[in-house]
């Protein structure tokens, strides 16, 4: 097991370089050029190259990669040439001249964020998901189960730039449920629990509704499948109640799979809930990183967000396949 | 309509426009600063926008923050009179004894500092803060965005690549010639400005931020813009991107040094980052009472908002400084034939493009100038364009047709361009939902001429940053000017000529050279009066030729909550007096 | 991020009993149960409704006297909203007038659906294609080729796509325009459905190849290697008929992700641009009018629901047909 982990660990750690390399190129490749971006209205060719050189762009691709990793872990100086060096400690995601902070730093306040908005949105869209899931395939083929379905697949069907808009219009504002001068505010779930509630409810319901039609399907559809399995029909002949088959053995295999795409939706989500993050004024992952590629053009900002989106997905897919070779020893050798 | 108001307010680094002769605005139901004026509470604004452009004096170039900071923030040498109407326009002393004494045919500019001023750690404010304050500009690698008249103005030697020998206060190149430019008194209180050339107009310019005062070991480079040292009645208390800006009262400012502001709230809170649509409903529910919409409302939302009677006293629509225009290429492969530009101009359905942005009532009227009336006596009619008997605001596609018939033998290639569907002319927009809007009206319109057209988006953050760039790409290109003070010397160069903004490409075409030869004649004249009438021939000049294809004389709208007393007009920046601003109890 | 594609990949694979023994062919089986559902043929003939629709748009819209390119600008007010109750509907104009530019609704939607649709067909029987050779390739012969693909498969899962196709897409509409393949809307359609191969893929193929997996393992796979029978004969006849049902389920299945995500897109500002429409753009530009104009966002919202509905359904309805176990 111990063998199995450590090379996943390493395979994990080969395919995150791969992939922040490979983003430096595809960045590189982008024709906006950052050092005429910040260039004053009378800019000569000299002044270009100067804010080249002070935001580093001015060495290679692979050299610019070589030297983002060596300030992941040892920290470094930016801004050379420029009126003071600025120091970002380890670990070092890139310094943005637009915000004028270290990455490290912006990413750390917009993550616990994106992080309350994440686990939040999870808890509801699988409680909802799996509760109306069961239902469905309880209640097979007569209304209740066409009810579930339809409203989970309309929630679904509409994209959150509308119903994230009409919860907030219709919901939010309409009934003075949140001030707006605190809506997106970041409250500290530990010291101020409601003030935390008050504002992750919403937009994790907002995200809740367009995730939960997976799940509703998923289980639905799974534990009508095993429920014709071997085992649950021995079961059944023993005499147990179907509440009983359900819960101590339907639900239990049913439910296994989903681990793997909860897993990866949770990942997934934590790179930034781009569309809500912007209704409800969070200022997450999301909302840094889509400002960062539309609106300012924050180099270092677009590599770090993606490069942390991506690092969650590869972790959690690492988390994901430790646990079922946990579960399953056959998959180990695989 | 050639740009989203709300995006011109926002992505062009234009600042206001002074002096109104002629007092346009129609400011409905402000009350003006009454006597129940009252200290106290908690001023709120909020915006769409999730950073100002720049807070660092330096950097600060947006009429908005000028007018917002330059009350609560920063002091300068002068200030515009935070008075209604055209008092409002005048300069008054600030941090200094006297709006300037200038000397040498106002080649040296001469300031002494009023006593008692203190920075907000409460140490007294000094020359050499003032002078390290201004040379700040001249370090163009670290700031981009502020005005460069320092650097055109001040009696420093120009290098071959037409840039200044002295590079900032963090280089140590031309530092000599910049110390011999601008000095300090013994007493260090009097600080001397030594220009190149008369520069009448320099008073204008000491109200700007960018020429106020730093103090050097405070400068923590490039995080000053993140927490400012403040000179006025507040202080940043906490600036958070995309979340809020803070100003709490500065108790190191003195009102005895300071007889013109007037300090009523306790502090003042800058939302940022919300959402457009949850603003809009703000604004229309009155949700945050004692707080104003620093953006102003999405047309649709602005139509209904300004159709309700109960939010009379919560409103006004009045004319800006700005000028939103559409340039042409005129350059050879593009549109270097007038009667294609002209064919353009009569083409275009300006008609719907305005009722799509609120109609004559609350987006603005079509232009004839690039020079707008509220600018005072540098305005006049010109003759042509919208005047002409040709011309339909629905737009006149028969006129274009014949005007492109004759371009076709008078210029082959620019006919060829314009209407080849192999070829076609390209319009680089910023990506926005309301060009994306106006797009279909506007190809919808040239094709009815005969034009083949096609609207590439680029996207609109970086839109204005690339205009230097898209200027030689594209055959059209969108943008707004406002003047800086209430002279066209601060319009037609930068616009037409060699200036900082010339997106025309006129510079190969045969009318260029006489007119930019007119224009040097214009900026040495020292009688305003006949100045002002070389302008209008300058302006009548450019206009003949369609350098620009089209202009409109925009108009703003603001929106403020039931508990906001004293919303009074600041005419040079088009925004409130904010001095005048309270709570009402 | 909501709604990603991969909601469609990650429905568990029809499961086929290759050996059933039964007077009826298994097609037959699957119709008569598709038959016997009650929602199915509904949500098929809804789905294929709106399909042919948009197909035949340019007929529909001509044969109504419209153009999704004409302005009736004539129709809308001083501030350029539509004259008359809900949106301006009329028997010219049954879904009203568009607010501002004043072309007919009725005309952007088929357009819009047209290029929807599009978008959301090629880029699913492309995935499928691709996914299909790449994931029989890899579990039916296993070894380096299989470890290769998945190697590159983690390597492109691991890519955040969504925020990558908003990065890249300007750019790489640029480099189209340049190469003289495609210009304007069609160069960014061709980038928005090269992107979306790209990353769609790689979820289908792992789809098949856990398929082909087990399938290899079957009895009459075993039987027909123990004949003698060639690799591609084995392939081509008697796995690819297993497979169908799951490339058909999945087709259904990512139909309504792909419109939904087109939508996200568009709201974003990244893919196709106006004049022309598409369901993203029309929505992304009605939400801003919901006070003033309520059935201009109400029309198209109503309409990308039945069809996101009836296109799910009919996946379910499909795979039920499909599924010999759940009885």
């Amino acid at each position: 097991m111990l063998k199995y982990i450590s090379r996943r660990l390493l395979y994990t750690v080969i395919l995150l370089l791969l992939v922040s390399l490979s983003i430096f190129y595809i960045f590189d490749l982008i024709p906006v050029d950052p050092a005429r971006l910040v260039c004053s209205k009378s800019c000569t060719t000299a002044l270009v190259e100067a804010n080249r050189h002070r935001l580093g762009l001015d060495v290679s691709v692979l050299e610019q990669w070589w030297r983002f990793i060596q300030g992941l872990f040892q920290g470094r100086t930016y801004g050379e040439g420029g009126i003071k060096d600025i120091y970002c400690g380890a670990p070092s995601f890139g310094y943005s001249f637009n915000r004028h902070a270290c990455v490290s730093t912006i990413m750390a306040e917009a993550f616990p964020i994106t992080l309350s908005l994440t686990i939040g949105a999870f808890i509801m869209w699988l409680s909802i998901g799996i509760s109306l899931g069961i239902l469905a395939a309880r209640k097979k083929g007569k209304f209740a189960d066409r009810a579930s379905t339809a409203f989970v697949l309309i929630g679904t069907s509409l994209p959150t730039f509308i119903t994230g808009i009409m919860v907030v219009l219709f919901i939010v504002l309409k009934f003075h449920l949140v001030n707006p001068l605190e809506l997106g505010d970041w409250q500290n779930p530990f010291t101020n629990p409601l003030g935390w509630l008050r504002t992750f409810f919403f937009p994790c319901a907002t995200l809740a509704i367009a995730y939960a039609a997976t799940y509703t399907r998923f289980t639905r559809s799974n534990i009508l499948e095993i429920s014709t399995e071997d085992y649950i029909r021995t079961a059944r002949a023993k005499g147990l109640s179907e509440k009983v088959i359900l819960r101590k053995h339907t639900l239990r295999a049913a439910l296994a799979p989903i681990v793997t795409i909860a897993g990866l939706d949770f990942a997934g989500l934590l790179g930034g809930a781009i569309i809500t993050e912007g209704i409800f004024g969070l200022s997450g992952l999301g909302k840094l990183s889509i400002k960062a590629v539309t609106q300012t053009y924050d180099l270092p900002i677009i590599v770090a967000t993606t490069l942390v989106g991506s690092a969650f997905v590869v972790i959690m897919n690492l988390i994901v396949d430790v646990a079922y070779a946990y579960i399953d020893p056959r998959v180990r050798t695989t | 309509m050639s740009v989203n108001k709300l995006t011109s307010r926002r992505w062009v680094s234009i600042t206001a426009a002074t002096a109104l002769a002629v007092s346009v605005a129609m400011v409905s139901g402000a009350s003006p600063a009454s006597a129940a004026a009252a200290k106290g509470g908690t001023l709120y604004f909020y915006t769409n926008s999730e950073q100002f452009p720049a807070l660092d004096p330096t950097n600060m170039y947006t009429g908005r923050d000028i007018g917002l900071f330059g009350t609560y923030l920063f002091r300068t040498l002068t200030s515009y009179k935070m008075e209604a109407g055209s008092a409002g326009t005048e300069l008054t002393a600030d941090l200094a004894t006297n709006t300037g004494v200038p000397s040498n045919k106002a080649k040296t500019w001469k300031y002494t500092l009023r006593p008692g001023v203190t920075w907000e750690d409460g140490s007294a404010i000094t020359c050499a803060d003032l002078k390290y304050g201004f040379s700040r500009a001249f370090a163009l690698d670290v700031f981009n965005a502020g005005p460069t008249y320092a650097i055109s103005w001040l009696d420093i030697p120009t290098l071959a690549d037409g840039s200044s020998a002295y590079k900032g206060p963090y280089k140590k190149t031309g530092k000599a010639a910049y110390d011999k430019a601008v000095t300090c008194s013994k007493d260090n209180r009097t600080i001397t400005y030594n220009l190149k050339r008369s520069v009448p107009d320099f008073n204008y310019f000491a109200s700007y931020p960018t020429t106020g005062p730093i103090k050097a070991s405070a400068d923590t480079g490039d995080k000053y813009d993140l927490h400012p040292m403040a000179t006025g009645p507040y202080k940043i208390k906490k600036y958070a991107i995309n979340d809020e800006l803070t100003l709490v009262r500065n108790d190191k400012w003195k009102k005895s040094s300071d007889p013109m502001r007037k300090a009523y709230p306790d502090d003042i809170v800058i939302k940022l980052g919300m959402n457009e649509d949850v603003r809009d409903e703000v604004d229309m529910t009155d949700q945050i009472p004692n707080g104003i919409n620093m953006d102003g409302l999405q047309p649709l939302n602005n139509i209904a908002y300004f159709n309700d009677p109960t939010k009379a006293k919560q409103r006004w629509n009045i004319v800006d400084p700005f000028v939103t225009y559409l340039t042409a290429n005129n350059s050879a492969g593009h549109l270097d034939c007038l009667l294609v530009r002209k064919a353009v101009f009569f083409a275009y359905d300006n008609q719907s493009l305005i009722d799509l942005s609120g109609g004559l009532k609350y987006y603005g009227v079509m232009g004839d100038n690039i020079v707008k009336p509220n600018l005072g006596m540098d305005y006049a009619p010109t003759k042509g364009n919208i005047h002409d008997p040709n011309f339909k605001i629905g737009g006149n596609p028969e006129y274009a047709k014949t005007l492109l018939e004759q371009a076709k033998t008078a210029c082959p290639d620019a006919y060829d361009r314009a209407t080849n569907p192999a070829k076609g002319l390209k319009y680089y927009r910023a990506d926005t939902a309301t060009n994306k809007k106006s797009a279909v009206l506007v190809e919808a319109a040239l094709k009815k001429a005969g034009f083949v057209i096609e609207t590439v988006y680029k996207p609109a953050g970086t839109y204005n940053a690339n205009l230097v760039e898209y200027k030689s790409q594209t055959d059209f290109l969108a943008s707004g000017w406002a003047a800086d003070w209430a002279n066209a010397s601060t319009v037609i160069p930068e616009m037409w000529g060699n200036g900082c903004c010339n997106y025309t490409k006129n510079e190969k075409t045969p009318e260029y050279a006489p007119f930019i030869a007119k224009v040097n004649k214009a900026l040495s004249e020292l009688d305003r009066k006949k100045q002002a009438t070389m302008w209008h021939e300058l302006s009548q000049y450019g206009m003949d030729q369609y350098w620009y294809i089209r202009t409109v004389f925009g108009k703003d709208q603001a929106t403020w909550g039931s508990k906001i007393g004293g919303m009074t007009e600041w005419k040079p920046f088009s925004q409130a007096i904010y001095n005048d601003l309270y709570i009402k109890q | 991020m909501p709604k990603s594609v991969k909601d469609a990949a990650l429905i568990e694979p029809a499961k086929i009993e290759g050996e059933e023994v039964t007077l009826r062919t298994p097609k037959q089986i699957a119709l008569a149960r598709f038959k016997r559902n009650k929602v199915g043929p509904y949500s098929l003939y809804v789905s294929l409704f709106f399909i042919l629709a948009a197909f035949f748009a340019p007929v529909i819209t001509h044969l109504w006297g419209l153009s999704s390119t004409d302005i009736y600008t004539d129709g809308l007010d001083e501030f350029a909203l539509p004259t008359g109750g809900f949106g301006g509907i009329s028997w010219q104009h049954p879904f009203g007038l568009e607010p501002g530019a004043g072309r007919d609704v009725f005309s952007m939607l088929l357009y819009g659906s047209r290029i929807s649709f599009t978008v959301a067909l090629v880029t699913s029987v492309a995935s499928i294609g691709i996914g299909m050779i790449v994931g029989i390739a890899g579990g039916f012969f296993r070894g380096r080729i299989d470890a290769l693909i998945g190697r590159y498969s983690d390597f492109l899962f691991a890519f955040p796509s969504f925020f990558m196709i908003i990065a890249l897409s300007y750019p790489m509409v640029d480099r189209v325009e340049k190469t003289g393949i495609a210009r304007g809307n069609n160069a960014r359609l061709l980038v928005l459905i090269i992107f979306f191969v790209f990353f769609g893929w790689p979820g289908f193929a792992r789809l098949i190849r856990a398929q082909s997996m087990s399938l290899r393992e079957r009895d009459f796979i075993m039987a027909a290697q123990a004949q003698g029978a060639s690799n591609w004969r084995i392939i081509t006849k008697e796995m690819l008929p297993n497979l169908w049902p799951t490339a058909i389920v999945f087709l259904s299945l990512s139909l309504p992700g792909y419109l939904s995500a087109e939508a996200v897109f568009s709201f974003l500002g990244v893919g196709i641009q106006p004049p022309a429409s598409t369901f993203g753009l029309v929505l992304s530009d009605a939400v801003k009018y919901w006070k003033v104009d309520p059935s201009y966002l109400f029309i198209p919202s109503a309409m990308l629901i039945i069809i996101v509905l009836a296109l799910n359904l009919l996946g379910d309805a499909v795979r039920d047909a499909l599924d010999t176990k759940s009885e």
